[in-house]
């Protein structure tokens, strides 16, 4: 069993990255991203996001659920509670390898704080390890306080809880 | 250890296929045109070397996509959950919804099932109200890999589509002209 967040993140990278996505609930859109559960343990789980070319989130929440997201690829940012992005301008360049330099970093650890995301021309897509504190696990896309993305969105929530 | 994919003879695409899962499926996508997406779907190419890649396609509920081919391109198919009808022209299309069951361990009785879909062969998807995510394993046999999205032959899947397809076209003529 898994202590915390790290713990769980450290394991599913060692254990050969298991895709075992649940059958129920697997998959959930937005305007501006698409996302998909890979594996799912009890009150962990780990989602992967692809995000749509220049697109941003407004700034929200997901309560009660400790999380870290790391970077696969593409131009995004993760802004703090005040909607402050780190300048990652700099790291948009690709490793010999032909992957992205910030590919395995960590872009974010959170305990239930206020954030956001945008994305610049290329899009991008990240992996977030999440530890579900309280309810079980679905998806922080559906587990969000705050303005919502958009209609899909809205759209989405609605589906899930009708 | 990751073995570098250029030493290793794969003859089909199903071989590549099974490098990649024997290897832990390796998280490593490209810097350049790693996502794509369409009306009904968004793909993130998952790994890519010489000229093979594999790109996780996530689909939306209620969709589908009309008959295509990718020509040059010999790929496989394999699911990972959701609600998807792959078919193949002149082929046995089993209806998948008898499938559409959950096993001991919470995942989906066709997780790890593979559609093979030879170059030229049309195919096409139906997909259902869960959506549906798979992997497309890809052997580009005649030009560098990019994404099956814009290598697309047929009825676009809708007016996002028509214009990714419009754009790759006129990137093409302008890198032939220069």
């Amino acid at each position: 069993m898994f202590n915390n967040v790290e713990q769980f993140k450290d394991w599913w990278l060692k254990a050969g990255r298991p895709m075992k996505p649940p059958f129920k609930n697997c998959i959930h859109t937005t305007d501006i991203a698409y996302a998909m559960c890979l594996y799912r343990k009890d009150q962990f789980q780990v989602e992967l996001y692809i995000c749509k070319p220049n697109t941003e989130s407004p700034i929200h929440s997901h309560p009660n659920v400790n999380s870290i997201s790391m970077y696969l690829t593409g131009n995004l940012s993760f802004a703090d509670e005040n909607g402050n992005y780190k300048d990652l301008s700099a790291y948009q360049w690709p490793k010999q390898n032909g992957a992205h330099m910030l590919l395995g970093k960590t872009a974010e650890k959170n305990d239930g704080k206020s954030h956001a995301l945008r994305t610049g021309s290329t899009g991008g897509s990240f992996l977030i390890f999440e530890h579900w504190l309280k309810d079980n696990p679905s998806s922080v896309t559906l587990h969000w306080e705050g303005d919502l993305v958009g209609e899909k969105h809205a759209q989405t929530i609605k589906e899930y809880h009708a | 250890m990751l073995r570098p994919l250029r030493n290793i003879m794969h003859k089909t695409v199903e071989q590549f296929r099974d490098w990649y899962f024997k290897n832990g499926s390796p998280l490593r996508p490209p810097f350049h045109n790693p996502v794509f997406y369409t009306d009904n779907a968004m793909s993130l190419c998952l790994f890519r070397e010489g000229q093979y890649q594999v790109e996780l396609y996530i689909t939306e509920p209620h969709s589908t996509s009309p008959k295509h081919t990718h020509p040059g391109v010999d790929s496989c198919f394999v699911y990972l959950g959701g609600n998807i009808q792959f078919n193949l022209e002149g082929r046995d299309n089993p209806d998948v919804s008898q499938w559409q069951t959950e096993k001991e361990d919470g995942t989906h009785a066709l997780l790890g099932k593979t559609v093979s879909s030879p170059d030229g062969i049309p195919h096409w998807l139906l997909i259902g109200k869960e959506g549906g995510a798979f992997l497309s394993f890809e052997h580009w046999k005649d030009k560098d890999p990019v994404s099956v999205t814009t290598n697309w032959e047929g009825e676009p899947v809708g007016e996002v589509h028509s214009k990714i397809l419009e754009q790759n076209l006129n990137d093409n003529i302008s890198e032939r002209v220069s």
